[in-house]
């Protein structure tokens, strides 16, 4: 018991303290709950209010991991074509290369102005946000195959391009390369989305943070908050998980 | 020849965005959210809007320079003093993987109440910032190749002087990979910081040109956001490429 | 660039290919019933360009006749142009000058036809698959039927059938060679190239895998050319040797190996090995040394 204690304050004495500071902060400083909420504040109105914000939340994961594998499917496929036309890469590389560098969230307006306000634009913001680095990443994964396996499919009569090679080697060597755009969009993906709710006031997390704000409901605001933060730690821990669990079988 | 070849590509690549963006633009494929390019670069070089992108720019690239000194600072101290103390290390991780994981958007209303509306897009940055420097620097330590750690311990080198001596330059190509990541992090929390009732800055001009339907400035707004990413990240990656040539890395 | 236009231009011999595959598509099963082919070179060169002006022979005319199920090795100092040789043999690269047939035909028909089996240093395994699925891999990519019978033979055969569903980080260094080989083998090919299969194996194991390969060949005959440092691996193995001077790649020796098959591990002890192997390791030294005065 106190061995398991130990375990869990080694691994968590951090947010641990983080949580008592907050209490502390708000109980020492005898703030207002309209400017910040206490902990306990937080946590009723996340369980009195627990189907409305399951409700918010279930459409902001939603509409995140749809916008994901969306632009993942996207990625792909046209990572496959830039693979079988080198013309189109070579266009294409710059391209991404320099959108990786792009302040997304400064495009999400300008996304919100062509695409109009609702959730079918958050959809496409979390789609055009996943695009382009899974397409680096696969691109450059199905590019990655080994000198030795390209001269062994030769060897058989599988010419390095088409869809035999394609299927069989080029498109399973990429796998992992595919399985780290994901751990690394995840969180990304719902935060886009949140941001996204946030501007257009589409429904879902991000919406629920702007609104009981306005309202001073900050009970309310924070849970929103909090409640997408585990969401977003809980998102990336899966794909993590995934990632680890299947990246060993592709080590020869 | 291959450098030659390269830049082609980039100049065919980028002048064929361009003028597929003009086209777009002038038929209004997509409606009166894509104005042609000319007119968003005639609007830019009006002296009254040249005047008020500069100031905004300005506003959020001294929010993004403080934040990403600031996170980055954190982020480097953070990883070393999991080195210094092993026991703190794994209650270090599982925090920073937290923080990480929580959507910035989240974090707006408890930085106005702490810091306050001003410094929030500071804030933003330097929390975006910290973790990309903390988990490269962290995986810098990791790559510390066994032997030198042997040596260190059998001189009975004191765990700080290891550190300064032997872990942290090992860890430094890593730690400059990861600050070339955060720089342009950086960028993207202030502007996202600015939408938290910051006075003045790009975030504020993309938030209310959006609203008023100023299209023109939206695009210059987030083209001057996305120039200056750009710009610090190829600075970065210039001075990393010096860096590393200097220490023979 | 150059690379932009060889993709270009085996973009169109691919279209030729699948026609030639859809076309007569149990080409391999007639060309197995025609047995061990031989090998022909003729005045072969290889001259690469470094750049700048300055070029490398690789190999210089080389002439060597192959007969069918003759098992051949190359063998030569590090960068003497071997490995070369076998990859134009292979129809992975093209002779500067000079001709290459297999049974009358080019390189590149052989390949189309699936008469040629190659294993490498690097054993090229595909990591996601089983050892079964990757010694029947050479079926799908030329676009045939997987004859699972043949797979299950040919794993039995390398001694594995009891680890056929184990991936490739499963195996050891040696077991994953044996895989390789029998997926060389697998299309019952009437050439058999290898690249130093055993060079990353230690000593032991690879002495106990070149037994191995000795047994399979015997079983398989086919026409096979070995790449090898091991002047010790090249004289168990092979039926001729064949001594390559570094820079150009020339031939320096040809070497016949008076052993009697079938070969085992005693095989070694006998005189005749010793003396054989004595004259060669002096030649290869001889030549080694005068490589390196030039």
């Amino acid at each position: 018991m106190i061995s398991t204690l130990k375990g869990i304050w080694t691994r968590y004495w951090g947010i641990l303290i983080l949580l008592a500071a907050w209490q502390f902060f708000v109980s020492i400083n005898n703030i207002n709950s309209i400017v910040a909420p206490s902990p306990q504040a937080v946590v009723l109105s996340l369980i009195n209010n627990a189907d409305y914000f399951a409700g918010e939340a279930l459409r902001t994961t939603l509409t995140a991991s749809g916008g994901l594998l969306l632009g993942l499917l996207l990625g792909i496929v046209i990572a496959a074509l830039a693979w079988s036309t080198p013309t189109l890469s070579g266009l294409l590389m710059p391209m991404a290369l320099l959108l990786r560098s792009i302040p997304i969230v400064a495009f999400v307006p300008i996304i919100v102005r062509i695409a109009g306000y609702g959730t079918h634009t958050v959809l496409i913001v979390t789609t055009v946000l996943s695009f382009f680095p899974c397409y680096v990443f696969a691109l450059s994964g199905f590019q990655e195959v080994a000198q030795v396996r390209k001269d062994f499919c030769r060897s058989v009569g599988c010419k390095t391009v088409g869809w035999r090679f394609f299927r069989y080697v080029a498109m399973p060597t990429a796998v992992p390369n595919i399985l780290t755009a994901l751990r690394v969009l995840a969180p990304t993906a719902l935060l886009v989305a949140l941001v996204a709710e946030f501007l257009i006031g589409a429904d879902g997390l991000g919406y629920v943070m702007l609104r009981a704000r306005s309202d001073l409901e900050m009970d309310k605001s924070w849970a929103a908050a909090l409640l997408a933060s585990v969401l977003s730690v809980a998102f990336f821990a899966l794909f993590s998980w995934f990632d680890k669990k299947y990246r060993s079988n592709w080590q020869a | 020849m291959t450098v030659a070849a390269d830049l082609l590509k980039w100049l065919v690549g980028i002048s064929t965005l361009m003028v597929f963006w003009e086209i777009a633009g002038r038929q209004a494929w997509l409606g009166g959210g894509l104005p042609p390019l000319s007119g968003v670069f005639a609007y830019a070089i009006e002296p009254r809007s040249t005047e008020l992108l500069l100031r905004s720019a300005g506003i959020t690239a001294t929010n993004a320079s403080y934040g990403f000194v600031i996170g980055s600072l954190i982020g480097t101290l953070i990883a070393c003093s999991g080195q210094i103390w092993r026991p703190l290390k794994q209650g270090l991780d599982t925090l920073s993987t937290f923080v990480n994981a929580i959507p910035l958007i989240a974090l707006g209303p408890l930085m106005i109440v702490t810091v306050g509306e001003q410094f929030t897009p500071m804030a933003t940055a330097a929390l975006a910032v910290f973790f990309a420097v903390f988990v490269a620097t962290l995986g810098g330590f990791e790559r510390v190749p066994n032997v030198h750690r042997d040596v260190t311990r059998a001189y009975g080198t004191a765990h700080w002087r290891a550190l300064l001596l032997v872990q942290f330059p090992n860890a430094l190509p890593s730690l400059i990979d990861g600050l070339k990541l955060g720089v342009s992090t950086a960028v993207l929390g202030a502007i996202l910081g600015e939408w938290f009732g910051a006075p003045a800055g790009l975030g504020v001009l993309i938030v209310s040109s959006m609203q008023n339907f100023q299209i023109n400035l939206l695009w210059s707004a987030a083209i001057i956001g996305t120039v200056m990413s750009a710009a610090a990240y190829f600075l970065l990656a210039l001075l990393q490429a010096r860096l590393l040539r200097r220490l023979g890395l | 660039m150059g690379d932009l236009e060889n993709c270009v231009m085996s973009n169109t011999s691919h279209a030729q290919t699948l026609q030639a595959v859809a076309g007569k598509p149990r080409e391999a099963e007639s060309a197995s019933i025609t047995g061990p082919s031989e090998i022909a070179l003729t005045n072969v060169s290889k001259t690469f360009a470094l750049g700048k002006g300055q070029t490398l022979d690789a190999v210089s005319n080389v002439n060597l006749n192959i007969a069918g199920g003759e098992f051949i090795a190359l063998i030569g100092a590090s960068g003497c142009g071997k490995s070369t040789l076998l990859r134009m043999i292979a129809g992975l690269e093209d002779p500067s000058q000079g001709s290459i047939t297999i049974a009358g035909q080019s390189p590149e028909d052989c390949i189309k036809r699936q008469k040629l089996g190659i294993a490498m240093q690097e054993h090229g395994l595909m990591p996601w698959l089983s050892a079964w699925d990757n010694v029947a891999l050479p079926f799908r990519l030329a676009g045939l039927p997987v004859d699972t019978e043949r797979v299950d033979e040919l794993l039995a055969l390398v001694g594995l059938a009891d680890f056929a569903q184990a991936l490739p980080k499963q195996l050891s260094g040696g077991m994953k060679q044996r895989v390789s080989i029998a997926r060389a083998l697998v299309l019952k090919p009437d050439v058999l190239i290898l690249d130093e299969p055993f060079g990353a194996l230690d000593a032991v194991t690879r002495r106990l895998m070149n037994n191995e390969l000795q047994r399979i060949w015997s079983q398989q005959p086919t026409t096979t050319i070995l790449v090898t440092h091991s002047v010790e691996e090249a004289v168990f193995l092979a039926d001729r040797i064949c001594l390559m001077s570094p820079r150009p790649g020339r031939l320096a020796l040809i070497e016949e190996v008076e052993l009697n098959r079938p070969r085992g591990l005693d095989t070694m002890h006998e005189p005749e090995f010793r003396q054989t192997l004595a004259k060669l390791t002096a030649a290869l030294d001889d030549v080694c040394t005068q490589g390196s005065r030039q």
